[in-house]
């Protein structure tokens, strides 16, 4: 057991990705009640929006213009039809429309900018990022507990800043007038029509800034990693779920502390496997720790729909 | 209460589709189907400003869904109709004819026409206060990039609150303004419904029967309310069944049967016409229309 | 979506003529859209990757996608009766589905020939319905909770499912019979034996089925509950009972839609079903939500698409990205489906 391990994923860049990505998630299913089942989606294009302009030779600024504009459209492009119809129909749309993104992200056909089923390796678009980093030179930073190299610790300032950045503005807008007609169209769409609010306006506003926070998330993802479509399958969006109810949906450090526990979990998981069933083979011991993701979402869902932090009489999944 | 009423309807004919001095409301030609059932067929509607009429009739008669269809909230196979939220004396820049055709029920609710519901809307996962909040316009802060600014809206916030805690006041809801809305009783929830819809300061409210599961002790303090609408200058559509009620406080009756409006008149005479009655008689007997109490 | 349906007796034979039509329909337009466009641009690049006649890699992709839209309804019409029941989007059907592989291959490695390993499978499907429904689902509903939070549960058991499938079965692709397919000659396209036995049971199993929903008791209380569960339970249907029997149907049916699809495929792993789970909601949803007879038109429609849209596509790997693109155009244009009623649904 390595208490380090579990120590440096919680602060790695994969935790602020996915917090942020769950802080989005936080806007649509959390504030709105919409159920989004696509979140991985929104990272992927906006990995793609972001990786594709760089290594094309566009700006950093302009690839990170790009991928907003993209979750921007990739939110209309899902709203429109759906967001007048009953929940379920969003959850099937957003699910197929990711799965869409990802089939032509790993499509042969645009390989050329895709890079196809591998995807774009982190050379051909981390450049511009990395060159912006004040911890010079590269080299291997020994802080406390935390071993990174310089571009780590970089990556990780900007990403925890654009997650703090992302619950100040959730924790603002969720105490705004704006939010509270989102909470009022959380609970009954047609009470808040009455009052003369457009509930589909409000709604697509939701979806659009939930979306650029989990492209925001995938764009820190694919620095910490690459960008490869086939680990943002649904598999992805359920964990983002599991994060955003395992922490408290509708609460502002939830998606956070959600993320945290999750990956700090994943890790104890994984660690502890081997040490409780020895004739575990080691190919067998990430489903395992997956599988009690799962099986941990079944508990939330029955046991504690609020989550860590939530408040069980705000927050119902009756949605 | 007849005897304080002033005389709005003086010389209207006591006639189905019977034209108003001043109508607030005028429907024409409206129909809804479903499926092959005919639920609603209007031929010509007026509703007289500030007045309390009263829409009245027997289960299945269509009433809710002419509300429905009147605030948007259901689109009429055919018909049209218009909403004139102008006030007498009013300059005429300030005309306000509304076409509700085609609007949406959001922005009939904006433009002066605000509705509650059969079942209560009041929203349970949010405070007294909020909900309050929720039912002004006006709030720039609504708008999700003055949201972010919080000096841009917390001075209307002010007045908004301010005004939530008049209207709440005048329906002794006060102090329950920081609990959860679903921890008030039936009754309270229908106040906080019709309070709601005040905050708007609409011209015109519609309200889908307010006695609906509504404790008896409550009754007369909602009676009161209504009453109370129409003196500070808000006309009232109203659904209602209890023709107890509807004898005690509305000015005007208009009966609906099968879809139509059959009859029309003053609450004390209109419940002689033989049609109302055969209306009524044909689907519920034990109704104590007659019955004075 | 689960509205009375107050459709008299005479009625009852409306959707099977419903779903031959469209069936039928589309396969024509398939046809039609597809001569003029593979006469211009396409002719070289097709000739390429085709051993024989442009007709022949049409047609053949066709009857693929005749085959597979059959297998797709088998392994989706649970999906679609438990979404009727019960209200639930059920996101762990893909490892129902990917279970009945399993277990036969389980079954086969013990040496149990493939037939009685099927049978295996297919019990096995039910009994994991039943215990599911026992265990779960059923203290689920008793609890009130909302067919949305019980989606939520779907997607955990989906999590869970899949990887303690990959702990049993390994990661590697699994086979579930070694032999060689001989493909028989029919005119312009070819079709292996083992490929016909399974469109076979499949037509079997789905008539089975239907004839369940329509003649007998139990198929008529299914449907009353899908209509009405309030209704239903008023005149005298034991709801849960009801709801317990679809449970173990759609377990078994997905089961043998998991083997069939093996063989078929001639391969088979941990995340075969998972792999198949938007198809099956997009096969469901295109039919109509909840109409056990959208699921198999529906399911017709995505397999003759993606395969014949190979034909047509700059990269055949995009075939699936095509079903889901068309799924998501339904519901713009006619979000109750092929099958379902029009009505609000908003």
């Amino acid at each position: 057991m390595d208490i380090n391990d579990i120590l440096q994923i919680i602060v790695s860049p994969t935790t602020a990705a996915f917090a942020l990505a769950a802080i989005g998630l936080n806007f649509h299913y959390g504030l709105t009640g919409l159920l989004n089942m696509g979140q991985a989606g929104f990272m992927l294009i906006g990995m793609y929006g972001y990786a594709i302009t760089v290594s094309q030779g566009g700006s950093m600024w302009l690839g990170i213009l790009i991928s907003f504009v993209g979750a921007i459209l990739f939110a209309l492009f899902l709203g429109w039809p759906t967001l007048r119809l009953r929940g379920d129909y969003l959850a099937i749309v957003t699910i197929a429309a990711a799965e869409m993104v990802r089939l032509i992200g790993r499509s042969q056909w645009l390989k050329e900018w895709t890079g196809g089923n591998t995807g774009l390796r982190g050379n051909q678009f981390k450049g511009p990022f990395e060159n912006l980093s004040p911890f010079q030179p590269a080299r291997i930073v020994e802080i406390g507990p935390f071993s990174f190299h310089t571009t780590i610790w970089w990556l990780m300032l900007v990403g925890w800043v654009a997650v703090a950045v992302a619950a100040g503005l959730f924790w603002r807008l969720n105490k705004s007038p704006w939010g509270r007609v989102l909470k009022g169209v959380r609970e009954d769409e047609d009470a808040v029509r009455s009052l003369g609010k457009s509930v589909y306006s409000f709604k697509m506003q939701a979806l659009i800034i939930g979306g650029v926070l989990g492209a925001a998330g995938g764009v820190i993802w694919a620095h910490g990693n690459a960008v490869q479509p086939d680990s943002m399958g649904r598999v992805t969006t359920f964990w983002i779920w599991t994060m955003l109810l395992l922490g408290g949906a509708a609460t502002v450090l939830g998606p956070i502390l959600g993320s945290v526990l999750f990956w700090a979990m994943f890790v104890f998981i994984k660690q502890l496997a081997p040490l409780v069933l020895p004739n575990l083979a080691p190919q067998q011991i990430e489903p395992l720790a997956l599988a009690f993701v799962g099986i941990g979402l079944i508990l939330l869902i029955v046991f504690r729909p609020q989550g860590i932090l939530g408040d069980k009489r705000e927050i119902s999944l009756n949605v | 209460m007849s005897d304080t009423k002033p005389n709005l309807f003086e010389g209207v004919e006591a006639t189905p589709g019977a034209a108003k001095p001043d109508p607030i409301i005028v429907a024409d030609g409206i129909t809804r189907q479903f499926g092959g059932l005919t639920a609603v067929d209007v031929k010509h509607f007026e509703a007289q400003r500030h007045a309390i009429t009263a829409l009245i009739g027997p289960n299945g008669a269509g009433k809710s869904t002419f509300f429905n269809l009147l605030t948007s909230f259901d689109t009429p196979n055919s018909g049209s109709a218009q909403f004139n939220a102008v006030e007498p004396g009013m300059p005429d820049s300030d005309v306000r004819t509304i076409d509700l055709g085609g609007m949406s029920s959001a922005n009939v609710a904006r433009a002066g026409m605000v509705r509650t519901f059969q079942l209560t809307k009041a929203l349970n996962r949010m405070s007294v206060m909020e909900n309050m909040r929720l039912g002004a316009q006006h709030q720039s802060g609504e708008n999700v990039l003055n949201a972010m600014l919080a000096p841009l809206w917390r001075k209307r916030e002010q007045e908004i609150t301010e005004q939530a805690e008049s209207l709440l006041e005048r329906f002794k809801l006060l102090d329950k303004q920081d609990d959860y809305a679903g921890s008030l009783s039936g009754g309270q929830r229908k106040l906080l419904e019709m309070a709601r819809a005040l905050m708007s300061k609409p011209s015109m409210i519609m309200l889908d029967e307010p006695m609906a599961g509504v404790n008896p002790a409550l009754t007369e303090s909602l009676l009161d309310h209504i009453v109370g609408l129409k003196e500070d200058g808000v006309t009232v559509l109203f659904v209602e069944h209890d023709m107890h009620m509807v004898r005690r406080i509305s000015d005007w009756v208009v009966v609906m049967a099968e879809g139509k409006i059959i009859a029309e008149g003053d609450p004390h005479e209109v419940m002689a016409n033989q049609a109302v009655q055969d209306a009524y008689l044909g689907s519920h007997h034990d109704t104590n229309l007659f019955e004075e109490r | 979506m689960r509205n009375a349906n107050h459709a008299g007796q005479k009625a009852r034979h409306f959707p099977l003529r419903i779903a031959l039509l469209s069936t039928l329909t589309v396969a024509a337009i398939t046809v039609i859209s597809a001569v003029p466009a593979q006469a211009s641009q396409l002719a070289t690049e097709v000739a390429d990757t085709s051993g024989g006649t442009e007709t022949n890699l049409l047609l053949q992709n066709l009857l693929n996608g005749i085959t597979f839209g059959l297998l797709l309804a088998l392994a989706s019409v649970g999906l679609s009766l438990i979404y009727a029941t019960t209200g639930l989007s059920n996101f762990a059907h893909g490892e129902q589905v990917t279970f009945g592989a399993a277990a036969a291959f389980a079954a086969v490695t013990a040496g149990a020939p493939l037939l009685l390993a099927a049978v295996i499978a297919v019990a096995a499907g039910g009994a994991s319905g039943w215990l599911q429904d026992t265990v779960l689902w059923s203290q689920l509903r008793k609890r009130r909770i909302a067919p949305m939070q019980q989606m939520i549960v779907s997607i955990g058991l989906a999590l869970a499912a899949v990887n303690l499938l990959q702990i049993w079965m390994g990661a590697q692709r699994v086979r579930l019979s070694t032999s060689i397919e001989v493909r028989y000659e029919f005119g312009p396209v070819s079709i292996g034996p083992q490929t016909m036995i399974s469109m076979a049971v499949c037509i079997v199993a789905l008539g089975a089925v239907g004839f369940f929903l329509q003649r007998t008791r139990l198929g008529r209380a299914t449907r009353a509950v899908s209509d009405n569960p309030a209704l239903a339970s008023a005149t005298g249907i034991s709801v849960n009972r009801v709801i317990r029997i679809v449970w173990i149907m759609s377990g078994s049916l997905a089961a043998l839609g998991g083997v069939l699809l093996a063989l078929y495929e001639n391969t088979s792993d941990f995340s075969a079903g998972a792999r198949i789970l938007l198809l099956m909601f997009a096969a469901v949803t295109l039919g109509g939500l909840g109409h056990p007879f959208g699921a198999l038109v529906g399911s017709l429609v995505v397999g003759v698409v993606a395969e014949v849209s190979t034909v047509f596509l700059p990269t055949p790997d995009l075939k699936y990205a095509i079903v889901m693109g068309m799924l998501i155009l339904t519901l713009l244009v006619r979000p109750q489906g092929l099958l379902g009623r029009k009505e609000r649904v908003g």
